[in-house]
């Protein structure tokens, strides 16, 4: 989806700046949520972005002395702002992520000295390899951080089973009943020194620049897989191409002769598709990739001389749905109907473990009584209106995931989830507004 | 002990136990009683609460000792019912949990037992606490408008159900699938719906199809319980679950199978092949009285399964074996 | 017309004839020509590529290929003789039409003539666009073009498309009545498959009745040859021919060879004239009102009927329902780049349908299928292992009618019915001449499959999809 207009309207890059800025921190708070609310800030790159340095500035400059109440300031000020644009589940996702990487420093500053038994996660973790631990895994962005406790202690095994039976928490009911306690505190996090709130600062703000960089490389990352998924003379299918998917057929430009269909769907006031993807496609000419822009009504008419449907995501659901742009589902139905493959580009911030069954507010479907209705005899194109109408695919059209992680199938995705998100920040979408 | 097979084979031991009152304990006797009494804990629960009663009255010294014993009297206890399953889902994580707690007490028995003894009845709230935890993350599933169905009785199902009612108040639909064998008891979950104000149909298992094809604007969801959720996510459930489940499927419906994950099981069915035998197919060219099977259960694939709900969140289906293995170290328990 | 009562309202808008106005209204004797047009469509057609608002929805096939009973009596030697003039022709035409580079990777039109469409060579009915694609293949040198021929994406080249023939190129033969069909044709301002057939058959009716036989030929003989061959390549030349346009000229055909040989003309004129007369009213006039009623009973009060884009037949069967008291409630779903639905869905409101819902494109259809008890479409044609060629878009409606237990049912008369069989849409289809470029393409159709349809409606009754076959091998029979 396409960023913000360009001109006098603030966009995420003035945000970005006024961050340098000696803004009080609840004003820069304040400022996204509007942004946000106001959709000045869209599309999911530019609000990952957004909200990774907004937190960054609630961790450099909010009050805290202890990790607890850092978390609980960065949990606040994140709710806020997946409130302001609940559909957007990327900001959800870093809000999680920044809250996990502060639960890890956190135990690891506590666990200082302790020897670890595991090897450290490296960049790339095995991709369905269960993790040990449950709830404290190491975000894969951070190759130098030692991995979690090992699996001999009982305080790794899944909750449910022994906590049935388990001494330590005879008096504690918090977690498995109530999932919306507060920020999740079964491992409580002490009280720390001066040094150590430096420290932890330190580190946690050197911990969302690699995920802000590890947002950056994604694109690069899941290019890789290209030349894998796109085989000689394949035709090759994608609906309003995102850049993430450009940069992808592009890479397989270079190794590969394929030819390239664009769906496309009219532009505003009668212009065709042709244009919009005008530089994409001289590229693919000189490389000599052929591409076509099909400017047809429905899916099925040429369905049945493609070889693969390549899509990006705004966010994958964590039962393996995927939120993408409106009447990609139906292109998508009409691939499934004919077998064509369906791949789907995200990097893996955007995979939230948030289901749609869990949302209070669907993703962004509108209900179609809301959207259209003739008043006075006088059509009313309200669809055409509403710009930027997402759409969810549910997960039996998706045949495989491809993150900057590598390749996946929807068995991969509860690894990889709890690979990056804390059991106890994964409901973090339910808190009541006044816990925030 | 690989749980593949789980009706383990031995006959009876004798038990150096007695109870307070000099008689020996009869661990399946104490088992029957004790679900008698507690109409409100699932199988595997009261299988933990007579192995716990057990502990308590034996008076044997060593922690080998004592864990012969309680494995004897696992053995027995699940010997003696016609379908072990729901009740080994309880042994096996009960004596796997006591060998554990033993080696974090270095050894000392008397410490372990102890803890399980004082604790009978917080395990017993835990468990309970546990469904209500299903409901709490499942209830968002149904939204406003919407039709669900559902099949037999299970309490966490009806939790769900239930808390989803308490949200939005008349606002969904049930259609609740009979259960042929329990008639009595379909009237009863019929009736306590309705009481709460939820708008019900009752159907018969004969009649899925139909209905789920002439509802509009189509049934949303399918909530299945069972007493064991099984290796792969598929659950043991009432006969009629895997119909319901098979039909939704065809339908693109998503079937969740709600349930406590103290009910997992490190096993996989195929078909008939439940844990016991189950007589299903009976030909004969005679007329004869045969008598009707006691509380038949089948085998729901995970193949129709869309997702788990338990106490901790909507997981995919291979979930089980995932949480099976980081618990047991392998996939077999 | 049948004993349904008269036009839907007020005027309709851009596609011709939809429900009542009598048919003649398209084509009419010279003078009243500009006057129709106008009738019809609020702008002049123009013989270059049209103005937007009669924006190419549909589309034909190529022509009808096949050898029933009549032509039989055409010998061997006559067809060799007019196999070799439609070549020279061709070759003329080669000489004067663009050459065509075969190479570059977006491909011209390889025209082949074994083109998916399964033309026999031995066909009678020429295809003109086809010939002028198969002109690409042998021209060594070509001359600078005189008409620039479209580049079509390889993987679409086996599909047809429209030419848009300049009148200084029409063949001399062709009567103005024919030229003025065939440029309205080309600019789809005469668009779906039952009125062209119909507007098709009138102008020969025209030129029926201004021809009379030279001495020392007969009648069946020259006419067919030298008079009506010639307008119906003029007319597959200027747009491919729908399947009922080459059902309804093998009729004609085979009608004209079983005119007796010693019959004066003016009494083979007026009998075949009536011949055509009877044929419309049975095929065409009375098919559309028999089928509205028989679809209209499957209508109950306060359903709701889903519709894709427009077609007459469900218009009329839309009206009819409301006639008959029933309250409907209608979403229209559009085909963005032919948005024919937004002009439909007005005049429904004029009509009084008092909830309507329209959206401009498929992408909440699975939203309003929740809300729809039936799907209606009308047909281009209809194949003969049931299933349906219809405006694209109307597979995507159907499939997901299907998975959301929606019917969908096909509306069709049987003049739109061939006994050609497709299974997929890249079989039968045809490019959007005004949206064809070496970039990019928009078909024009697709197909339905009948494993989506609950049923198909013809002036005949209501079947499953499957029946269709033993129908038409009855028809067969019949003629």
């Amino acid at each position: 989806m396409p960023s913000a207009v360009p001109g006098f309207a603030p966009t995420l890059d003035s945000y970005l700046r006024s961050l340098k800025g000696h803004a009080h921190l609840d004003l820069t708070i304040q400022s996204l949520v509007d942004l946000l609310k106001r959709r000045q800030i869209s599309g999911p790159e530019d609000c990952a972005l957004a909200t990774a340095n907004c937190l960054r500035q609630v961790v450099a400059k909010s009050k805290w002395t202890d990790a607890d109440t850092l978390l609980a300031n960065v949990s606040r000020a994140g709710s806020k702002l997946m409130r302001a644009r609940p559909n957007e589940l990327v900001i959800g996702n870093i809000v999680r992520r920044v809250l996990g990487l502060i639960r890890d420093e956190a135990t690891e500053d506590r666990n200082d000295g302790a020897p670890s038994e595991t090897p450290s996660e490296g960049q790339m973790t095995p991709i369905g390899e269960m993790s040990q631990s449950f709830h404290s895994s190491a975000p894969t962005e951070a190759p130098r951080r030692p991995g979690p406790v090992g699996a001999a202690s009982s305080a790794n095994i899944p909750r449910s089973l022994s906590m049935l039976l388990s001494a330590k928490d005879v008096a504690d009911n918090e977690g498995t009943i109530s999932p919306f306690g507060n920020s999740g505190t079964s491992t409580p996090l002490h009280r720390t020194t001066n040094s150590q709130v430096h420290a932890l600062r330190s580190e946690v703000i050197n911990g969302i620049q690699e995920i802000i960089d590890e947002m950056g490389q994604v694109d690069d990352q899941i290019a890789a897989h290209a030349e894998v998924q796109i085989r000689p003379g394949d035709h090759i299918l994608v609906y309003h191409p995102s850049p993430t998917v450009q940069r992808f057929i592009l890479r397989a430009a270079q190794k590969r002769k394929f030819t390239l269909l664009i769906h496309c769907m009219p532009q505003p006031r009668g212009a065709t598709g042709h244009d919009n993807y005008r530089a994409l496609r001289d590229k693919l000419k000189s490389q000599g990739v052929q591409s076509i822009v099909m400017t047809t009504g429905g899916g099925m008419s040429y369905m049945s001389r493609v070889n693969k449907m390549i899509i990006g995501a705004s966010a994958i659901t964590a039962n393996g749905g995927v939120v993408s742009e409106n009447f990609s589902t139906i292109v998508a139905a009409a691939a499934k109907h004919h077998r064509v493959p369906i791949v789907v580009l995200a990097g893996v911030y955007k995979l939230s473990p948030e289901c749609p069954y869990t949302q209070e507010t669907a993703v962004e479907f509108a209900d179609p009584m809301q959207h259209v209705d003739f008043s006075d005899g006088s059509l009313v194109h309200a669809v055409e209106v509403k710009a930027g109408l997402t759409a969810f695919l549910p997960a039996n059209l998706i045949d495989t995931y491809i993150t900057n992680l590598g390749t996946h199938t929807w068995e991969h995705l509860s690894g990889l989830i709890s690979d990056h998100y804390a059991e106890e920040d994964v409901n973090l979408h339910l808190k009541a507004p006044q816990d925030a | 002990m690989t749980t593949d097979t789980p009706t383990p084979s031995g006959a009876p031991v004798d038990l150096p136990v007695r109870a307070a009152d000099g008689a020996p304990f009869d661990i399946v006797q104490t088992y029957h009683d004790l679900l008698a009494q507690n109409r409100d804990l699932t199988k595997p629960v009261v299988a933990i609460k007579a192995l716990i009663s057990l502990l308590e009255n034996t008076n044997s010294v060593t922690a080998h000792e004592t864990m012969d014993v309680l494995q004897a009297s696992a053995d027995r206890l699940t010997n003696s019912v016609r379908n072990p399953v729901p009740l080994v889902a309880g042994t096996h994580l009960f004596l796997w949990f006591v060998r554990q707690m033993l080696r974090d007490e270095g050894g000392n028995f008397e410490n372990v037992r102890r803890h399980l003894v004082d604790n009978g009845q917080v395990f017993a709230q835990r468990a309970i606490h546990a469904r209500t935890g299903v409901a709490e993350h499942g209830f968002r599933v149904i939204k406003p408008g919407q039709t669900v169905m559902t099949h037999g009785s299970s309490r966490a199902v009806l939790g769900l159900i239930e808390r989803a009612q308490q949200a939005i108040p008349g606002r969904f639909k049930v259609i609740y699938v009979r259960d042929h064998y329990n008639p009595k008891e379909s009237e009863r979950v019929v009736s306590r719906l309705r009481k709460l104000g939820i708008p019900t149909a009752p159907i018969d298992g004969a009649s899925v199809l139909t209905a789920v094809k002439a509802a509009k604007p189509g049934v949303s969801a399918v909530f299945l319980g069972g007493e064991v959720i099984t290796k792969g996510g598929g659950v043991i459930s009432r006969v009629g679950a895997a119909q319901v489940a098979q039909i939704a499927h065809e339908s693109s419906i998503p079937v969740f199978v709600c349930g406590e994950e103290h009910k997992f099981v490190a096993f996989m069915p195929w078909w008939n092949e439940i844990g016991f035998d189950q007589k299903l197919l009976d030909f004969g060219t005679e007329d004869a009285e045969r008598p009707a099977t006691d509380d038949p259960v089948e085998w729901v694939p995970h193949d129709y399964v869309h997702q788990l709900i338990t106490e901790r969140g909507l997981h995919l289906p291979n979930h089980v074996s995932t949480t099976i293995y980081q618990t047991y170290g392998s996939f077999d328990g | 017309m049948a004993a349904v009562a008269p036009a839907p309202g007020p005027a309709q808008a851009g596609q011709g004839p939809e429900a009542t106005p009598p048919p003649e209204a398209t084509v009419q004797d010279t003078q009243d020509e500009n006057q129709s047009k106008t009738k019809d469509d609020p702008e002049p057609p123009k013989p270059a590529p049209a103005a937007q608002s009669a924006k190419p929805a549909k589309g034909g096939q190529q022509p009808k290929a096949d050898q029933p009973a009549g032509e039989k009596k055409l010998s061997g030697a006559e067809l060799k003789k007019k196999a070799k003039e439609e070549k020279a022709a061709r070759r003329a035409q080669a000489k004067a039409a663009s050459g065509v580079a075969p190479q570059g990777p977006p491909g011209q039109q390889q025209g082949q003539d074994k083109g998916g469409k399964g033309v026999k060579p031995k066909q009678d009915a020429p295809s003109g666009s086809q010939s002028q694609r198969q002109a690409a293949k042998p021209v060594a040198a070509p001359a600078p073009p005189k008409e620039t021929k479209p580049k079509v994406p390889v993987i679409f080249s086996h599909l047809s498309m429209a030419k848009r023939i300049s009148l200084q190129q029409t063949d001399k033969d062709v009567d103005p009545r024919i030229t003025l069909l065939g440029q309205q044709m080309a600019a789809f301002v005469v668009d779906d498959s039952t009125t062209r057939t119909q507007a098709t058959l009138l102008a020969m009716k025209r030129v029926l009745a201004a021809y009379s036989t030279p001495q020392g030929t007969t009648f069946s003989r020259h006419f067919t040859a030298h008079v009506l061959n010639p307008q119906i390549d003029y007319l597959a030349a200027c747009r491919p021919m729908c399947f009922s346009m080459g059902n309804a000229i093998r009729w004609l055909k085979l009608q004209i060879s079983k005119v007796d040989i010693d019959l004066a003309d003016f009494e083979a004129k007026r009998a075949l004239s009536e011949a055509i007369d009877n044929y419309i009213r049975d095929k065409i006039d009375v098919a559309g009102p028999v089928i509205a009623e028989k679809t209209n009973a499957l209508i109950k009060d306060k359903d709701t009927i889903l519709t894709y884009g427009h077609h007459f037949l469900v218009e009329r069967t839309l009206w009819l329902a409301k006639e008959s008291g029933k309250d409907v409630n209608v979403i229209v779903i559009d085909d963005p780049f032919n948005p024919v639905g937004s002009e439909f869905a007005k005049r429904l409101r004029a009509y009084g349908f008092g909830k309507i819902k329209y959206s401009p494109n498929l992408g909440l259809l699975p939203d309003y299928l929740k809300l729809a008890d039936l799907v209606l479409a009308g047909a281009e044609a209809t194949f003969s292992n049931g299933a349906m060629y219809a405006r694209a878009g109307t597979a995507d409606v159907a499939m997901y009618a299907k998975n959301m237990n929606v019917k969908f049912v096909s509306l069709c008369e049987t003049i739109n019915y061939t006994e050609r069989v497709s299974v997929d849409s890249l079989t039968y289809n045809e490019i959007d001449p005004e949206m064809c470029t070496e970039d990019g393409v928009r078909l024009l159709f697709d197909t339905v499959l009948p494993e989506h349809i609950h049923r198909t409606i013809n002036e005949m009754g209501l079947s499953e999809p499957s029946s269709i076959s033993g129908m038409l091998r009855k028809q067969e029979e019949q003629e």
